[in-house]
C-alpha cells in the first residue's frame, strides 16, 4: 500500500527528470557572460584576431578593489599591446592555497601577485623564472629600488624574481580628537620613545562610562610580530643574525625583551591598551574613536575617513613616523608586493611586458587611484600621497614613503624556515605572542620560544646540506 | 540446527540477489575506484616522502614517522581533538535528541521551530564567525553580560587557553541542527500503534520512550554517534577562521595542524603521515563503537 | 511521547488521579511549558542571524557601534543593489543553484540504491563494502585535496562544474550510511510479500522501500543541498574563471582588506541564506508521521 503521498511517484519522477535535464543542459552550455559590464570590461572585448592573440593569466590578490584596479590596468595595457590578452584571476578566501594547488598540478597563472616575504620558497624550488635577462635587455633596472629591503624582497640568491607593483608600510596613526580632549600636543616626526610613552599615559582616560585608550595593537591573534618590529629594532637590535636566510635566532636581547614587555604586556596590564578580548568583534579601535595611537598601514586609512569609515563621519587623524630610538630611523615593516613570472608560463615574453607595464607611470597611477601605495618611494610621493591625503583628509603622507626607505621586512627563507613556518599559525612566535597578550612576561615567553625558533632554523640548514 | 548445512549451488533467486546487491552498490564502488582510491594511495605513498608540492617528492623512508614521535605539537593537537570530541559529542547528541523529541510533538508552529533551530547550520562560516566574535567579546559580548549579572567578572573566551575549547564546544551546540534533523527522521519510524498500545497498558512517558521509542531509534542514534565522533575528530573550520589554532595552540586541532603542514609549512609528506595517523585513530574508535553497537542496537529489519 | 488520538481517548480515564487535570488539559500545560522553553532557546539561535540581517541594512560606520542597534536608523536598502553591482552576484547564485541541484539529485539517487543494497540485499562481500564505506569518511580530505585536483586536471575537468557534482552521483559515504541505517529499521515483512510474488529488487526498492523512506530522503536532500551550496574549498580549487564562482567564494570576495565592507558581506549572506531557509521549511514537512503500517499492529 503506498497511496499516502501527496505527489504521486510518477509525477515526482517526471519532475526530477525535467529538472535534471534542464540542469544538465545548462551545465553543458558555455557560461554566459552575465555580469554587469564595468567600463574596463567593455574595452576588454578584444577583437578576436585570426590567430596571433597571446592569452596570459595574471593572478591578483582577492579584493574587490584589486579586481577593479587590475582590470583597468589590463584594459590600458591592451590598448598599448593589442596582440596580448591578459585575463585577471582572483582566488578569494584562499589565495595561497590556490597558488600551491596550481603549482602542484602545473597550471599556475603566468603572472602571480605575491607579498615580498612569501615567494622565496617557490624560487628556492625553482618554479619561478628569473627576470634578469629581461631587465638587462629592456634596461629596466630603474623600476626597482637599490636598497637592502627592496633587494631582499625581490631577489633570491643573486637573481631577481619579483617586480615592484605596490607596497605597504606601517606608521603611527594618531587621533587628533583624543589628543585634543586630553590636551596633549600632537606628535611630530622625530619624536622620542619617552614622548610616546608619556602621550600614551596622558591619552588614556575615562569619560563617564567610556574608557579611552592611549595605545592599541592590531587586535587578535598572531599578527602583532609585524606591528612590533619598530619597537624591537629601534635601538639597533635585530631579532635574527640576518634577515635573508637567517641561521640564528636572537630573541633574548634586552632591547627586544624590554620593548615587547612594555608595548605588548604592560600597556594591557596597566589599562593603557585594550586587550585582544576587548577588541575582538570590533568597536574599540582608533577608527571608532576609542584609541589615541595605533601602528597601522595604508589599508587602514579607509577606516578612518573617506566614504566608508568605521565610524559615521570618520575620525580626524594624522600620521607620524614612529618614535625614534637609538638608530634614529623608522624601523617599521616595509612591505613590498609585486608579480612573479611562473616558469611554467608558455608566454613569458608577453607576461614580462605586462609585468613591466604595471611598474610604469601609467600602471602606477592606476594603482594609486585604487588606493594602493605605489611601488617605489618616489612614486608613492608623486602619485599616491596627493590622492590619499585628499581622500582621507590627512597631511603627513610622506611618512609612508619615508618608512619604505628605511624599514625592513622580517625573514626571507626557503620552505621550512619561511615566514609562515616561523611566525604564522601554530608556530613558536604565535604562541609567544598569545602568551604575552595574555599577561605572560616577555622574558618568559621569549625564553620559551627562542630554542624552538633556533631548532626550525637548524633543521632548515641541515636539510640544505 | 545441529546438522551441518551442505554447500549447495545457490538458487536462482539467491544469485539474482547477489547480482542485484553488486549492481546496486556499483555506483559507490565505481566512485571509490575513480575518485578515492587514486588520491588515497597517493597520499599513502606520500607518507614515505618529503614533498613541498613544488618539486618532485623525495624519499625519506620512516623520517616522517620519526618526526611525529618528536613533535610536541602532535601530542598537543591530539589532546585538543580528543577533548573536543569526547566531551562535545555526547552533549551535542543529548541536546539534539531532546530538541527532536520536543519538535516531534504536535506543537503549533513546529515547522517554524524546526527551521529556527536549523538556521545556524545554514549560515555561512564568514557571517557566523563575525557574530560569534561579538558574542565572545570580553566587554560587550552577550555571554559576559550574562555572567556579570551573576557577579562574575567575565571570561576572555577565545583568548584564555583553558577556556577556548569549552567555547568551541559551546559554538558546536549552536550547530546541532543536522543531528536534530536526523533524530527527527528516525522518530518517524516509531509506529504510533506501538506507543498507543504501551500507553493503554499504563506505561508512563518515560517508559514509553525507553522501551519503545529508544530501541527503534537506536540505529539512528548509533549513526549520529559514529558520525559525530568521526566528524568531531576532524573539526577545522572555526579554528581556522576564528582562532588560527590559538590561544597558545589551545585550539590547534589535528586537521588544522595537518592543513598548516600541507599549505603553510610546505610539508605535504608529513601532513599525509599525520592524516593517516588520524585515520587509524578514528578507525579504532569507530571499530569500538561498532562492536558495542552490535550488541546494543536493535535492528528491526536486519538481514 | 504524548499523542493526541481522540479515538482511543474513550478507553482512558478522563481525569488523572493525582492532579485532577483532564488528560487534554495536561497536554495543553505540557505544550505551553514546551513553547516557553523553545521560544527562549530558539531566540538564542535566532539572534546571530538577526544580527546578520540587521547589519545588511547598515552603513559601514554603523556596523560596529556598541551597544548593538538592532534596527538601523536609516535602513540602507541600497546595499542590496550595490552587491549586485560590484560583483556578478547573479552568476554566483545561478552557479550555486546549478551545482546544488545536480549534486543533491545525485546524492539522493546513490544513497537510495547503495543504501538499499547494503541494508536489505544479501550478497558476498557486502559487509566488507560497508566497512570500506565507513572508512572513506575517516581520511581527512585535506590530504586528498591536491591529488584529487591533479586527477581532475588529467580528466580535463578543471575549471568546469563537473568535479563539484559528478562524484555525488557515485555516492558519498555519509548519505549512504544514513539511508542504510534508516532502511534497516524498516520491518522485513514489507518486502517478503513482494519477493514471494517474484518482484525484482528494483521494483521493491522503488515501490515499497523508497516511499517509506521519505523522512530519510528528505534528510539526505537537506544535508546534501547544504553541503553543495556551502562548499567553499571545492570551487576555490577547481574553478578559476571568475564568472563560474559559486556563492561561498563570492561571499569571501566582498570582504576587502581595505575599508569596511561587512554590510555588503551580510547583505550578500542574507541573499544566500534566504532560499535555503525556504527550502528547508518546505522539506521538513516530510517529517510527518509516516505511513500507517497496517497489518503489523497485531504482531
Amino acid at each position: 500500500m503506498v497511496g499516502n503521498k501527496r505527489v504521486s511517484r510518477r509525477e515526482l519522477l517526471r519532475g526530477a527528470l525535467v529538472v535534471m535535464g534542464g540542469a544538465a543542459l545548462a551545465a553543458c552550455a558555455p557560461a554566459a557572460p552575465a555580469q554587469p559590464a564595468a567600463p574596463a570590461e567593455g574595452a576588454a572585448q578584444a577583437p578576436a584576431a585570426a590567430g596571433g592573440v597571446i592569452e596570459i593569466r595574471i593572478a591578483a590578490w582577492g579584493d574587490v578593489t584589486d579586481k577593479q584596479v587590475y582590470e583597468a590596468i589590463v584594459a590600458d595595457f591592451m590598448k598599448a599591446e593589442p596582440g596580448i590578452k591578459p585575463t585577471v584571476e582572483q582566488y578569494p578566501g584562499g589565495y595561497y592555497e590556490k597558488i600551491q594547488a596550481n603549482f602542484a598540478a602545473n597550471t599556475p597563472a603566468d603572472l602571480i601577485y605575491f607579498q615580498g616575504w612569501s615567494w622565496q620558497p617557490f624560487a628556492d624550488k625553482d618554479v619561478l623564472a628569473p627576470l634578469d635577462d629581461y631587465i638587462q635587455q629592456d634596461q629596466a633596472k630603474g623600476f626597482w629600488v637599490d636598497n637592502e629591503n627592496y633587494i631582499a624582497n625581490t631577489m633570491w640568491q643573486g637573481k631577481t624574481y619579483m617586480s615592484v607593483a605596490d607596497t605597504g608600510s606601517v606608521v603611527m596613526f594618531y587621533s587628533k580628537e583624543l589628543f585634543d580632549k586630553a590636551g596633549v600636543p600632537y606628535p611630530v616626526d622625530g619624536w622620542s620613545y619617552a614622548d610616546f610613552q608619556s602621550a600614551v599615559e596622558k591619552t588614556t582616560f575615562k569619560e563617564g562610562d567610556i574608557q579611552y585608550y592611549g595605545y592599541a595593537q592590531a587586535g587578535g591573534w598572531n599578527g602583532t610580530y609585524l606591528r612590533s618590529l619598530h619597537w624591537m629594532r629601534m635601538n639597533g637590535s635585530l631579532e635574527w643574525d640576518q634577515i635573508v636566510e637567517p641561521k640564528e635566532a636572537r630573541w633574548l636581547q634586552d632591547d627586544i625583551i624590554n620593548a615587547l614587555q612594555y608595548t605588548v604586556v604592560d600597556t594591557i596590564a596597566r589599562g593603557l591598551c585594550p586587550s585582544p578580548a576587548t577588541i575582538q568583534g570590533g568597536g574599540v579601535t582608533i577608527a571608532t574613536g576609542r584609541v589615541a595611537l595605533t601602528m597601522e598601514g595604508p589599508w587602514f586609512l579607509a577606516q578612518m575617513q573617506g566614504d566608508k569609515p568605521a565610524r559615521e563621519g570618520g575620525v580626524p587623524f594624522d600620521v607620524v613616523e614612529p618614535p625614534l630610538g637609538a638608530t634614529g630611523k623608522d624601523e617599521t615593516i616595509a612591505e613590498v608586493h609585486g608579480q612573479v613570472l611562473a616558469k611554467a608560463s608558455k608566454n613569458p615574453d608577453a607576461a614580462w611586458k605586462l609585468m613591466k607595464y604595471i611598474m610604469t607611470d601609467e600602471g602606477q597611477k592606476r594603482i594609486a587611484e585604487g588606493g594602493r601605495m605605489c611601488g617605489t618611494p618616489d612614486n608613492i610621493e608623486k602619485y599616491w600621497v596627493p590622492i590619499a591625503q585628499e581622500k582621507y583628509k590627512f597631511t603627513n603622507g610622506k611618512a609612508f614613503a619615508n618608512a619604505m626607505r628605511t624599514g625592513r621586512n622580517p625573514i626571507f627563507a626557503g620552505a621550512g624556515a619561511n615566514y609562515d613556518a616561523v611566525a604564522g599559525q601554530g608556530t613558536p612566535l604565535a604562541v609567544a605572542w598569545d602568551a604575552m597578550l595574555n599577561g605572560t612576561s616577555a622574558r618568559d615567553a621569549l625564553t620559551e620560544a627562542q630554542p624552538k625558533l633556533q631548532k626550525i632554523l637548524d633543521d632548515y640548514w641541515a636539510k640544505k646540506q | 540446527m545441529a546438522a551441518i548445512v551442505k554447500r549447495r549451488r545457490p538458487s536462482g533467486v539467491q544469485l539474482a540477489e547477489w547480482r542485484d546487491g553488486w549492481l546496486f552498490a556499483s555506483p559507490f564502488l565505481l566512485g571509490v575506484l575513480f575518485f578515492w582510491v587514486g588520491p588515497m594511495l597517493y597520499s599513502l605513498f606520500l607518507v614515505t616522502q618529503d614533498w613541498d608540492m613544488l618539486g618532485a617528492p623525495q624519499y625519506i623512508g620512516l623520517g616522517n614517522i620519526r618526526h611525529i614521535l618528536e613533535d610536541e605539537l602532535v601530542k598537543k593537537s591530539l589532546g585538543n581533538t580528543a577533548y573536543y570530541t569526547f566531551i562535545g559529542v555526547p552533549i551535542q547528541l543529548l541536546i539534539a535528541l531532546l530538541l527532536a523529541i520536543a519538535l516531534n510533538q504536535d506543537l503549533r508552529g513546529r515547522s517554524f521551530y524546526r527551521t529556527v533551530f536549523y538556521l545556524p547550520a545554514i549560515t555561512p562560516a564568514v557571517a557566523s564567525a563575525v557574530v560569534w566574535n561579538q558574542i565572545f567579546n570580553a566587554d560587550f559580548g552577550v555571554l559576559n553580560n550574562i555572567l556579570r549579572l551573576f557577579g562574575h567578572p567575565g571570561i576572555k573566551w577565545l583568548f584564555e587557553p583553558s577556556v577556548a575549547k569549552p567555547a568551541f564546544i559551546l559554538m558546536s551546540l549552536w550547530g546541532i541542527g543536522p543531528q536534530m534533523v536526523i533524530f527527527l527522521a528516525g522518530l518517524q519510524n516509531v509506529p504510533a500503534e506501538l506507543l498507543e498500545a504501551a500507553q493503554i497498558d499504563g506505561a508512563t512517558s518515560w517508559q514509553r520512550f525507553w522501551s519503545v521509542s529508544l530501541p527503534i531509534l537506536s540505529p539512528v542514534l548509533f549513526f549520529n554517534f559514529v558520525i559525530g565522533i568521526i566528524g568531531s575528530f576532524q573539526v577545522f573550520t572555526n579554528a581556522f577562521v576564528m582562532t588560527n589554532g590559538g590561544p597558545q595552540n589551545a585550539t590547534l586541532f589535528m586537521v588544522l595542524y595537518i592543513y598548516l603542514n600541507a599549505f603553510r609549512f610546505f610539508r605535504m609528506g608529513y601532513a599525509a603521515t599525520l592524516a593517516w595517523m588520524l585515520f587509524w585513530i578514528i578507525m579504532f574508535f569507530t571499530f569500538l563503537q561498532f562492536r558495542i553497537g552490535n550488541r546494543l542496537v536493535y535492528y528491526e529489519g536486519k538481514v | 511521547m504524548a499523542i493526541d488520538l481522540p479515538a482511543s481517548e474513550e478507553r482512558r480515564p478522563r481525569t488523572s488521579a493525582r492532579s485532577g487535570l483532564s488528560y487534554r488539559q495536561q497536554i495543553r500545560v505540557g505544550h505551553l511549558i514546551l513553547h516557553i522553553i523553545l521560544i527562549a532557546w530558539g531566540f538564542t539561535f535566532l539572534v546571530p542571524l538577526l544580527w546578520v540581517l540587521s547589519t545588511s541594512l547598515k552603513t559601514p560606520g554603523q556596523v560596529f557601534v556598541l551597544p548593538v542597534q538592532w534596527i538601523p536608523k536609516t535602513p540602507q536598502w541600497s546595499n542590496y543593489r550595490e552587491i549586485f553591482e560590484i560583483l556578478p552576484l547573479t552568476s554566483f547564485i545561478r552557479n550555486s543553484i546549478l551545482v546544488t541541484t545536480l549534486g543533491t539529485l545525485g546524492s539522493c539517487f546513490s544513497a537510495l540504491t547503495v543504501g538499499y543494497s547494503l541494508a536489505r540485499l544479501r550478497w558476498p562481500g557486502r559487509d566488507a563494502v560497508f566497512s570500506l564505506l565507513v572508512a572513506t569518511m575517516m581520511l581527512p580530505g585535506v590530504v586528498t585535496l591536491i591529488p584529487t585536483f591533479i586527477l581532475f586536471k588529467y580528466l580535463g575537468w578543471v575549471d568546469t562544474f563537473l568535479p563539484l557534482f559528478v562524484p555525488s552521483w557515485f555516492g558519498h559515504a555519509f548519505y549512504i550510511f544514513l539511508m542504510r541505517q534508516f532502511m534497516i529499521g524498516l520491518p522485513y515483512e514489507l518486502e517478503e510479500a513482494g519477493r514471494m510474488d517474484g518482484a525484482s529488487s528494483l521494483r521493491i526498492l522503488w515501490q515499497v522501500i523508497a516511499p517509506l523512506s521519505g523522512p530519510a530522503i528528505a534528510a539526505v536532500a537537506i544535508f546534501s543541498s547544504l553541503a553543495h551550496y556551502n562548499d567553499f574549498l571545492g570551487p576555490l580549487i577547481y574553478l578559476s574563471t571568475n564568472d563560474k564562482f559559486t556563492l561561498p567564494l563570492g561571499l569571501f570576495w566582498y570582504q576587502g582588506r581595505y575599508g569596511n565592507s561587512w554590510h555588503l558581506v551580510m547583505a550578500a549572506s542574507t541573499v544566500a541564506i534566504a532560499p535555503v531557509i525556504v527550502l528547508f521549511f518546505i522539506a521538513q514537512r516530510h517529517f510527518v508521521r509516516g505511513i500507517v503500517l497496517t497489518g503489523l499492529a497485531g504482531r
